[in-house]
């Protein structure tokens, strides 16, 4: 008798927790997120106590690009609690990224526990292109999604993958935004492009004053070399800014060191940098790219408008990621720290770059689940 | 009513029949107060029941205000005090009648 009045209660105490309060409510999002999240794919569960959703996709344009947006929301009216719902733009890097699995169950995943979608990507973006230019873009699409009928515009969100993190940052200092940005998730993102530069010609990332080995991906190509030449090829005459990225790009036309020799120094530098044939040279070859190359790149480089961010800002890397090093993110987090502005930082292991690996055990999904699920909660809290 | 709902429906009613029995197991239920027999197991039944109904009822009603989400945990607590406060008035009614 006494132990059946004991589960009662505990259950109903329980129960009325995690629908009657906002902390419960976000509790609740997040465990049914879990899983969605490090299996990745949807499990039977959610379909059936999460919301319908529909899948849409709709067209913005900006004086520079075009914007392709594909939006998942739930088809029920918005509950009465909390009124109006989150919403959270995913930017997922370079390339075309629409139809990846795992992005279209995040997105999916996301719409059924009640928020509202936009998986946003761009013309330059799908021609792996990291521009500024492309902040006007994710201001159009905050702009738009806040003047969704159902939608808090004091509760959207970025989550930036890998380069989308980057062009976040500079969309989340945009006076329209900057104010009312809910967050900034960062995922596998690049704090300064020209430390991520020197990491990759040298071959080597700094962990705590030491160099240890590091190889950015080459199959099916280099693509983060691919991404940072075309920042630098922007500021070389066109036929020089081909071979560079003809060298990097999906051909890998590689120079002959004849062909080499007869470009200019900068241009030497920043090929040898990029292909890391040199990588006791790394430090002289930055000091060798043109004052037009570094401008470039500390153009793209978040660690020039840290300071001007108002959002809180989540950042999460995986240690063995091979398209960004993850000093990258430890190097934001040192600056955040500086600045005192509120952050989280977070390193896993059970991701490849930005997807989940499929190779894991239960030991580090438990380890790094639990890391990712106080973030989950942490940005699922206030639109709860 | 889609595939979904109705699964979610049998949940609520599952989560419901449990909450109605763990009451009845508790002697919060109808059965308490008419002691043993085959009165006392038809009030079981019934407490039974209220807590089924309450969580499909408190269920869907949790999930119109809080979101589908939170329909089955509405439906626990929701079954849980109905299961436990309604027998309990209706034998206060019936004693003071």
């Amino acid at each position: 008798m006494w132990a059946a009045r004991v589960a009662l209660v505990i259950i109903a105490l329980l129960g009325a927790t995690l629908s009657l309060t906002p902390f419960g409510r976000a509790a609740t999002r997040g465990a049914l997120l879990f899983e969605p999240l490090i299996a990745a794919d949807q499990p039977t569960y959610l379909q059936v106590v999460g919301e319908p959703i529909r899948h849409t996709t709709t067209t913005l344009f900006t004086p520079y690009d075009t914007v392709y947006l594909d939006v998942y929301e739930p088809t029920t009216p918005t509950p009465p609690v909390p009124h109006a719902r989150e919403g959270i733009i995913i930017i997922p890097g370079v390339g075309d990224n629409r139809q990846i699995g795992q992005l279209i169950n995040l997105s999916e995943s996301l719409a059924r526990a009640g928020i509202v979608v936009v998986d946003m990507t761009t013309d330059i973006l799908i021609n792996f292109t990291i521009s500024t230019d492309d902040s006007e873009a994710l201001v159009r699409t905050y702009q738009w999604l806040a003047h969704q009928p159902n939608v808090n515009a004091n509760h959207i969100g970025f989550l930036g993958l890998s380069g989308g993190g980057d062009l976040s940052c500079f969309a989340a200092v945009d006076p329209r935004i900057r104010d009312s940005l809910a967050f900034l998730v960062l995922f596998g993102s690049y704090y300064d492009a020209t430390d991520m530069l020197r990491d990759m010609g040298r071959r080597a990332i700094l962990v705590n004053g030491h160099l240890k080995p590091w190889q950015p991906i080459f199959a099916p190509y280099d693509i983060p070399g691919f991404v940072l030449a075309h920042a630098v090829a922007a500021t070389l005459p066109p036929d020089q800014g081909d071979l560079l990225l003809n060298a990097l790009g999906p051909s890998q036309q590689l120079l002959s060191p004849a062909q080499l020799a007869q470009e200019p120094s900068a241009f030497r530098a920043a090929y040898h940098l990029l292909i890391g044939d040199e990588p006791g040279q790394a430090d002289a070859n930055i000091a060798a790219l043109s004052p037009a190359m570094r401008a470039a790149l500390l153009q793209l480089s978040p660690s020039r408008i840290a300071a001007q961010i108002r959002a809180p800002i989540y950042l999460l890397h995986d240690v063995n990621d091979q398209y960004v090093p993850y000093t990258e993110s430890r190097d934001f987090d040192a600056a955040l720290t500086r600045l005192g502005h509120p952050h989280q930082f977070v390193e896993f292991t059970i991701f490849s770059h930005v997807e989940i690996r499929p190779d894991l055990g239960l030991g580090p999904l438990l380890g790094d689940g639990a890391r990712l699920y106080r973030i989950l909660y942490e940005i699922l809290l206030p639109a709860s | 009513m889609d595939m979904g709902s109705i699964w979610l429906t049998a949940l609520m009613l599952g989560a419901g029949i449990v909450m109605g029995a763990l009451a009845v197991a508790a002697r919060f239920g109808l059965a308490s107060a008419t002691g043993m027999g085959q009165g006392a197991r038809w009030n079981g039944w019934l407490t039974v029941g209220i807590g089924a109904l309450a969580a499909v009822i408190g269920g869907w009603l949790g999930a119109l205000v809080f979101g589908r989400l939170y329909g089955l945990p509405t439906a626990l607590w929701v079954s849980a005090l109905c299961a436990t406060l309604l027998p309990w008035a209706i034998v206060r009614r019936r004693r003071a009648a």
